[in-house]
């Protein structure tokens, strides 16, 4: 599965690196226009002085007077002085230069702007010959002068963008944040809510874009709603169609069987004709339960158990003494469980009506619910072999193949409840005979 | 006693009328505009009321009868055994709940548990001198032996033992013991079936007032 990615993420990237690559632009720019100017007013600056040196020695050259530049003055200095020196020629010699320019020795650079390397620093030259009066003037300056300016100029470009360029990030990702919390805040809402809840999202104070998405959610939730209630409906309907002649067939042969009162002989086909209407009814009901369990909401809250399995045992109890058999009920006072009620006593009442189906007329059922909330019933019944106990949960799997009772549906209805609440079940057999279901109570 | 049968299906309807005139007169409708229209002219005891009807639902019927103040007790019948279903039923003013399908025995005992507590008598058991008389089964018994009555004796009985040292009047007798599809009224069966009784359970047990109708006294 790819990962997911970020809709944050992809945001910050599509605003931030535009950001990003502006500024190394204006950088790159800057740093051009900056070079290509420092250039120009340094170059314009040596021609200036090789100007002024001209001018000074002209009027002494043309008088044929000796030539004397006379001693500097050491107050007037700056730091950048000894990054510029002369040099001057007339009739090929070498008449004066700055102190910085005796390294150069015999070196002569041509006329006009050249770069050239002596010693350890690069210079800059501009050399301007005047034939007529056999003038040569030298003016050098220093190269990395310019470097150090064009940096300083760099310096303060880039600066500020170190320092904004991050916060302007920063804000960026907080704004983005900001711009995101209604999808956070939709996605927190709808994570919040049980699975069984339909109610649609309120509309009121979502943003405009995410109106389409909370629209569509609350579509949904009105057709997932519409289906289980026609679901739940047609269970209904169901259930009103089927029981209804049921209903009608058990209530006559009831009536009939009042009628013919003594008289036996018709008596016992019509006892035979109420047993198989109790079965086709316990079948519907069966169905009716799992259909309903399938489609319902199983709401749990606390239930009292040992209430919940005595309202259940003393519904069999009548069942149990029409068989003579034994109830042995021993129910620890006021044990609880988080659940659901009805699917908990449907589960409790499908292993009572089990165990004294199968156990035969006279035998015993234990019915225990200990203090630690596990529950046992164990009934003196023919029991479940090994290799049949795990097919006993399956739909419609009959352990008793006499054919007599039994829709196949109870304990797998019963399984299905107990999954639901996390409930362990396990059959063993009980000592010398019969069948002990055991259910586990997890209580958390 | 009189009760009145609210139900559609009429096989269903036809075999819980039957079971029920071993108890009650009973009255068969199999819709609610009908049951508001008896409900209206004639004084019933009891009703039982299936739920599911063509046209207005019998939570409807039994809604709107609560609503005009009629305390009658209801029980409903119905295929629903949905705990909402239950709840439904009862919140709108039933009195019991029966699920299809009930049994007969079941449906009789709990329609006289309800007569009984509307008549706000509680013990299933009246006992009248040398009389013991059972509300729920209509068992009478004569200083321990029981009596053997006919239908109509043991209704005419019920209804004045219930009425212990009031007068009731034929009128209400008759009402109470003859349904819609009784064949036999006529204006002095209600003696002749008064003086049967009167041999079973003695002579002065129930007394004549004249111009009005019969009482058993205190």
């Amino acid at each position: 599965m790819s990962k997911p990615y970020s809709l944050r993420r992809r945001l910050l990237l599509w605003i931030s690196i535009p950001i990003l690559i502006a500024a190394l632009l204006t950088l790159i720019i800057g740093f051009v226009f900056a070079w290509h100017e420092v250039d120009e007013v340094y170059d314009a600056q040596l021609v200036h002085s090789a100007k002024v040196m001209l001018q000074l020695t002209q009027h002494e050259i043309k008088k044929g007077q000796d030539f004397e530049l006379g001693l500097e003055n050491p107050n007037l200095s700056h730091e950048y002085e000894r990054n510029i020196g002369f040099r001057l020629w007339v009739n090929t010699n070498l008449v004066s230069q700055s102190p910085n320019t005796v390294d150069f020795k015999n070196f002569e650079a041509p006329p006009g702007f050249s770069n050239y390397k002596i010693g350890d620093h690069t210079w800059r030259f501009f050399v301007f010959l005047d034939p007529e009066n056999k003038i040569q003037i030298e003016i050098s300056e220093r190269y990395d002068i310019r470097y150090e300016l064009v940096f300083q100029i760099m310096g303060a470009l880039i600066l500020p963008g170190i320092i904004f360029i991050p916060l302007i990030l920063v804000i960026i990702w907080i704004g983005i944040r900001q711009g995101m919390k209604p999808i956070t805040d939709l996605s927190e809402q709808v994570d919040r809510r049980s699975s069984k809840d339909l109610s649609p999202i309120a509309q009121k104070q979502v943003a405009k874009e995410i109106q389409p998405i909370t629209h569509a959610l609350n579509e949904l939730f009105k057709r997932i709603e519409e289906s289980f209630s026609r679901e739940r409906e047609f269970t209904d309907h169901a259930a009103h169609e089927l029981r209804t002649p049921l209903a009608a067939m058990k209530t006559q042969t009831q009536v009939l069987r009042k009628k013919a009162g003594e008289k036996a002989s018709s008596d016992d086909g019509l006892q035979n004709l109420e047993a198989s209407i109790d079965r086709a009814a316990r079948l519907v009901d069966q169905l009716l339960a799992l259909a309903r369990l399938q489609n319902e909401d199983m709401p749990k809250a606390k239930v009292n158990l040992s209430e919940c399995l005595e309202d259940c045992v003393a519904d069999i109890q009548k069942m149990a003494q029409t068989k003579g058999q034994t109830l042995n009920v021993n129910i620890h006072d006021n044990v609880h469980l988080l659940g659901h009620e009805d699917s908990l006593a449907i589960m409790l009442k499908n292993f009572l009506e089990n165990a004294v189906k199968y156990t035969p007329e006279g035998g015993t059922i234990d019915v225990r619910l200990s203090s630690d909330g596990e529950f046992s019933i164990c009934d003196t019944g023919p029991g479940i072999p090994q290799a049949e106990q795990e097919k006993v949960f399956n739909k419609f799997y009959r352990a008793d193949k006499t054919g007599k009772t039994g829709s196949g549906l109870g304990l797998s209805i019963a399984k299905w409840i107990a999954d639901a609440h996390n409930l362990q079940i396990s059959l063993e057999d009980n000592q010398p005979k019969g069948l002990s279901v055991i259910l586990r109570f997890s209580e958390k | 006693m009189r009760l009145l049968l609210v139900e559609d299906d009429l096989n269903l309807g036809k075999a819980t009328a039957e079971g029920l005139k071993e108890s009650f007169a009973v009255d068969w409708v199999t819709n609610a505009e009908d049951a508001e229209e008896a409900l209206s002219t004639t004084g019933y005891d009891l009703v039982v009321l299936d739920i599911n009807l063509p046209g207005a639902s019998g939570l409807e019927l039994l809604e709107s009868e609560r609503n005009a103040k009629n305390q009658i007790p209801v029980l409903l019948l119905t295929a629903r055994d949905a705990v909402r279903h239950r709840i439904e039923g009862l919140n709108a003013g039933a009195d019991d709940y029966l699920v299809k399908p009930f049994d007969l025995d079941e449906l009789l005992a709990r329609c006289a548990a309800i007569t009984r507590r509307s008549q706000g008598q509680n013990l299933p058991r009246i006992e009248h001198r040398d009389l013991a008389y059972d509300l729920t089964s209509g068992h009478l018994s004569k200083d321990g032996e029981t009596l053997q009555l006919s239908g109509k004796e043991r209704a005419i009985f019920d209804c004045l033992i219930r009425n212990l040292d009031k007068p009731v009047s034929k009128e209400k007798i008759m009402a109470s013991v003859y349904d819609w599809g009784s064949e036999d009224i006529e204006s002095n069966t209600i003696e002749v079936h008064i003086a049967a009784l009167r041999r079973k359970i003695g002579r002065e047990t129930i007394k004549t007032i004249r111009g009005v109708g019969y009482t058993i006294p205190k």
